[in-house]
């Protein structure tokens, strides 16, 4: 039997219509398209044990915001209530929108603006991992074996340095997320070391060589040296078994 | 034949995946999905048959499944040499660019939703080529208006696509105890109609206040429900392919898990003899 385009436009609006009231808990909207040996009640239940579901997932995905907002539960309180999970949610997408919508409708402040941009930036460092998957899980193979191949910093020549390609640099504004010796405005290096997110404050001249080393990756160190015309052979070496012992660099 | 039997995994039944009552697993992809995970889902382990159960392909919808789902669903099938993969008959999205509600709800069981379904569960078909898909009975707590039953309708999905039918004993136990209809003529009638099968075994909670039996993977299987899951072996002898219990919360002592998957196995084995 073959079901025309009227019939099939009638049920793309039909589940456009639920989908889409269910999502944000309006129920009334789908009162006639519900079969009538069943309930409202029952309908609201279905509706109830989704939203609490999504609710608990966000307040876990943005747990590290209880630092900064006395009144995170009601924000997500009203983000669930108001906008719609989104469809192919996955990982940490809608803790993501959640933070955006925070950071457009609310006046946070710089250090809560910290907080914001630091999950932001752990969130978006899961994406990557996720969009580059094979390129990951390489590094990872490579900074295991990274002691050991520290020692041959500067005598191989053939040894080659890699970049995470699992980082992203970003800006602490504040002293939020920051130690008394580190003044803000500070950038910060989140990365992937193991299966873990870290972050690193490094000195501005070893930032400037990281973000090279971006560039160049993987390369010699000759190579690297060659880019960076005012850095020394050793401070470059150091920097490098630095870098490595943290998960910021590998060696093969 | 005895179907290959194994837990859904989850961290709190690892220990015991090696015990000589399983030989198969199911992988939950939202729990799998974690980009920053190095090892393969199933780690070092080896299964006779392998699952991957996805929760999104909303199949129902009157999109199509989205393109990057499927491959990340695939890349983990892959990785971990899954021999199918399984979704519920249901919607759990308007579209593509649109909402998502969180929770599978039943389509209306119209000619329309079973059209956009079996067009669905074909390209699902195509994309996942040799991997067998299976389309699982969800436990509802409400259904939308239509023109036949759920039982009709899931055959006449299963006649039409060919998919596998995963059939979830407890779903269906749960719909039929809340809804008074007879659980084992429903699986009586939809079974001549899969050709191949996977069952799912859970238990759930009767919830006074809600008047209805919970399907929250959250106590230890019931007795109506092995009941039916014997009487659903013999039915689907020959075409049930896996076994496999889910357990979500209220997590059993070593004890409980190995007790509860040996039971499973013993009666697929006194079925496979008897028959």
């Amino acid at each position: 039997m073959t079901v025309s385009v009227s019939k099939s436009q009638e049920y793309r609006d039909q589940i456009v219509r639920c989908a889409q009231s269910l999502a944000i808990a309006k129920i009334e909207t789908v009162s006639h398209d519900v079969d009538d040996r069943f309930t409202l009640d029952q309908v609201k239940m279905f509706v109830d044990g989704n939203l609490d579901k999504r609710y608990q997932k966000l307040l876990d995905q943005v747990e590290l915001l209880n630092d900064a907002f006395d009144d995170l539960e009601d924000l997500v309180v009203d983000y669930v209530k108001t906008i719609p999970l989104a469809a192919y949610d996955t990982g940490c997408s809608d803790g993501t929108r959640f933070l955006q919508w925070i950071a457009e409708t609310r006046r946070p402040s710089l250090s809560q603006t910290d907080f914001i941009n630091c999950q932001l930036c752990r969130n978006e460092i899961e994406d990557i991992a996720r969009a580059h998957r094979t390129a990951h899980v390489r590094f990872q193979e490579l900074w295991s074996t990274a002691d050991t191949l520290a020692g041959q910093l500067g005598e191989n020549p053939s040894l080659s340095i890699f970049m995470n390609p699992v980082c992203i640099w970003s800006t602490f504004q504040s002293q939020a997320l920051l130690d008394d010796d580190t003044p803000a405005p500070t950038r910060v290096l989140f990365f992937v070391a193991g299966s873990d997110i870290r972050t690193s404050v490094l000195e501005v001249s070893a930032q400037s060589l990281l973000s090279s080393l971006e560039r160049l990756t993987p390369c010699s160190l000759d190579e690297w040296l060659a880019d960076s015309p005012h850095t020394d052979r050793d401070d470059l070496m150091e920097l490098c078994r630095d870098s490595a012992e943290m998960g910021i660099i590998a060696f093969g | 034949m005895v179907p290959a039997i194994g837990y859904a995994i989850r961290e709190q039944n690892r220990p015991i995946l090696d015990d000589p009552a399983i030989n198969a697993a199911e992988i939950t992809f939202e729990r799998a999905d974690d980009p920053l995970r190095l090892d393969r889902y199933i780690d070092m382990l080896d299964f006779d048959h392998v699952s991957v159960h996805a929760l999104k392909l909303s199949v129902a919808s009157p999109d199509a499944p989205g393109e990057q789902y499927m491959r990340a669903l695939k890349t983990i099938a892959e990785e971990n040499g899954a021999a199918s993969v399984s979704d519920h008959l249901g919607f759990t999205r308007d579209g593509h660019h649109g909402v998502e509600m969180g929770h599978f709800a039943p389509p209306p069981y119209t000619e329309a939703a079973l059209d956009a379904t079996c067009r669905n569960i074909g390209i699902i078909h195509d994309y996942f080529g040799d991997m067998r898909f299976f389309l699982e009975n969800i436990a509802y707590l409400f259904q939308f208006e239509g023109t036949m039953s759920e039982s009709r309708f899931l055959s006449r999905v299963l006649r039409k696509t060919g998919c596998g039918w995963l059939l979830d004993v407890t779903n269906v136990y749960a719909n039929a105890r809340n809804f008074d209809f007879d659980a084992a003529e429903f699986i009586d009638n939809v079974m001549p109609n899969a050709s191949r099968v996977q069952i799912h075994l859970a238990g759930g909670f009767y919830d006074e206040k809600a008047e209805m039996y919970i399907d929250s993977h959250s106590h230890s299987i019931p007795e109506p429900v092995w009941d039916l899951y014997r009487m659903a072996l013999e039915l689907g002898h020959g075409k049930v392919e896996a076994v496999f219990v889910e357990r979500d919360q209220n997590f059993p002592e070593e004890d409980g898990w190995r007790d509860e998957i040996r039971r499973v196995r013993r009666m697929a084995e006194e079925v496979g003899i008897a028959a």
